[in-house]
């Protein structure tokens, strides 16, 4: 039992590995000012907020982002929780009007 | 360039070294340069040095207290806090090289909650703080000097991006402080509510500020409320780390983090934590953290840590940060660095 709980442990910390080649990435903008970065594999999303006092990391089933800009987060939150899809987001994310540019 | 500008009042002393683009030498800064030794005299108390030299500070007292009675806390005096209220732009005070080896973290024996407000400007950086012991704008001023203290060419970007810690007063919500109100009700991406969180990388704020918050009760010890993060975990220094990425560096250098996590992440690590494995900024800010020992429980802590694990960011830290804190290039750690590693992830 222990052995089990020590590997799930270690598994919960492992980093993230390294990217498959070619892994798409979009930058988000509301006019000229980048609120979100996007990498379209399952992954971490961070705040600009500080880390919780216990480290611990938000993971997401279907992409990797990084919030950029205090004042746009909470509306990114609501539309990312809505999608059920990577190209969902993307989607909700121009239909609210940011720039979407792919890297 | 870069050197001229906030150093602009020591063309007016002799320049003991060529003028770097980058840093000047901390042995000079501390003690072979006549102006900053001049100014670092002036620390107990002296006459508020002229307009157009590098010492000046503003600070607005509170109604019924002393202008420049500012508090060092640990007794670490800080060099900016004894200059008379000047109204006006805020100036640039010096650059206290003296807290380039000073421990970062929690200042001990606070004074007093002081009501109104304090202004300092530091390496270009101010400092605001409503209703705060004035002990922990001394704590923002040691981790704004120890990061960045010795590189005029981020300090003059820092003053020209208009950057501002905003202290989060210990009894207060984010929200509740005027350069954060727009947060009000609204949760972070990764969703917790801004009301619960305590502090966030810089943001526009009124007056062209870009703030960012830092909560009191992590700058000092309150004695009482409730710091939620550990001891030894600096949020101030994190979020500072983030603003001096986006907005303090050189292309080239910014240019520099985003290769090193790429060669990091194809590496696989390993990592100060998962955290800071995330994306290159969080790899950036808690490498910060990690290089000057305010990364406790969250992760892999102190600069040797980084030294034997990550190499290559260790080396850019020691460049852009200088090496006073950097630990020894092999065997133990020298006397007062920081505490040991004390990891827990990755």
């Amino acid at each position: 039992m222990l052995s089990l709980f020590l590997a799930f442990s270690l598994a919960c910390h492992r980093p993230p590995e390294a990217p498959l080649p070619d892994v798409p990435s979009w930058s988000v903008y509301d006019g000229s000012v980048l609120i979100l970065t996007v990498v379209g594999e399952p992954g971490p999303i961070t705040s600009t907020a500080p880390p919780p006092p216990d480290g611990r990391l938000v993971t997401h089933p279907f992409l990797s982002a990084a919030a950029r800009d205090a004042a746009h987060e909470d509306q990114l939150g609501r539309l990312l929780r809505a999608s059920t899809s990577m190209e969902d987001f993307l989607a909700r994310l121009k239909a609210a009007g940011f720039r979407v540019v792919a890297e | 360039m870069a050197s001229q500008s906030l150093q602009r009042s020591s063309t007016s002393a002799p320049q003991t070294q060529a003028a770097s683009p980058s840093r000047a030498p901390t042995a000079q800064s501390r003690f072979g340069n006549a102006f900053l030794a001049e100014q670092l005299a002036q620390k107990g108390g002296g006459p508020a040095p002229a307009p157009d030299s590098a010492t000046q500070s503003t600070e607005v007292a509170a109604p019924g207290t002393a202008a420049g009675d500012v508090a060092t806390g640990s007794g670490v005096a800080t060099g900016t806090s004894t200059s008379t209220t000047t109204g006006g732009d805020t100036g640039q005070s010096a650059v206290d090289t003296t807290l380039a080896t000073a421990k970062i973290g929690k200042l001990p024996n606070p004074k007093p909650v002081q009501e109104g407000e304090q202004r300092r400007t530091v390496a270009g950086v101010q400092i605001i703080g409503r209703d705060v012991s004035p002990t922990a704008l001394d704590a923002c001023e040691r981790f704004v000097t120890a990061t960045i203290g010795s590189r005029p060419d981020i300090q003059k970007r820092m003053e020209e991006a208009k950057v501002a810690l905003v202290i989060l007063p210990r009894n207060k919500t984010m929200p509740e402080v005027a350069e954060f109100a727009g947060l009000k009700d609204e949760t972070t991406f990764d969703g917790r509510p801004w009301a619960e969180v305590r502090g966030s990388g810089g943001r526009p704020a009124p007056g062209g500020l870009w703030a960012i918050a830092v909560p009191e009760e992590n700058l000092i010890e309150t004695g009482g409320t409730e710091d939620k993060y550990a001891p030894g975990y600096s949020v101030g220094l994190h979020e500072l780390a983030h603003t001096i990425q986006s907005k303090g560096v050189s292309e080239a250098e910014r240019a520099e983090i985003l290769e090193l996590y790429a060669a990091r992440k194809k590496a696989g690590g390993p990592w100060t934590e998962a955290y800071g494995a995330s994306n290159d900024q969080e790899y950036f800010a808690q490498a910060t953290n990690c290089y000057f020992g305010q990364n406790a429980v969250i992760g892999h802590n102190g600069p040797a840590w980084l030294r034997d694990n990550d190499r290559p960011m260790y080396d850019f830290l020691v460049k852009l940060y200088g090496a006073a804190q950097a630990a020894p290039a092999a065997g133990p750690a020298p006397t007062g660095a920081p505490a040991a590693d004390t990891s827990g992830h990755a």
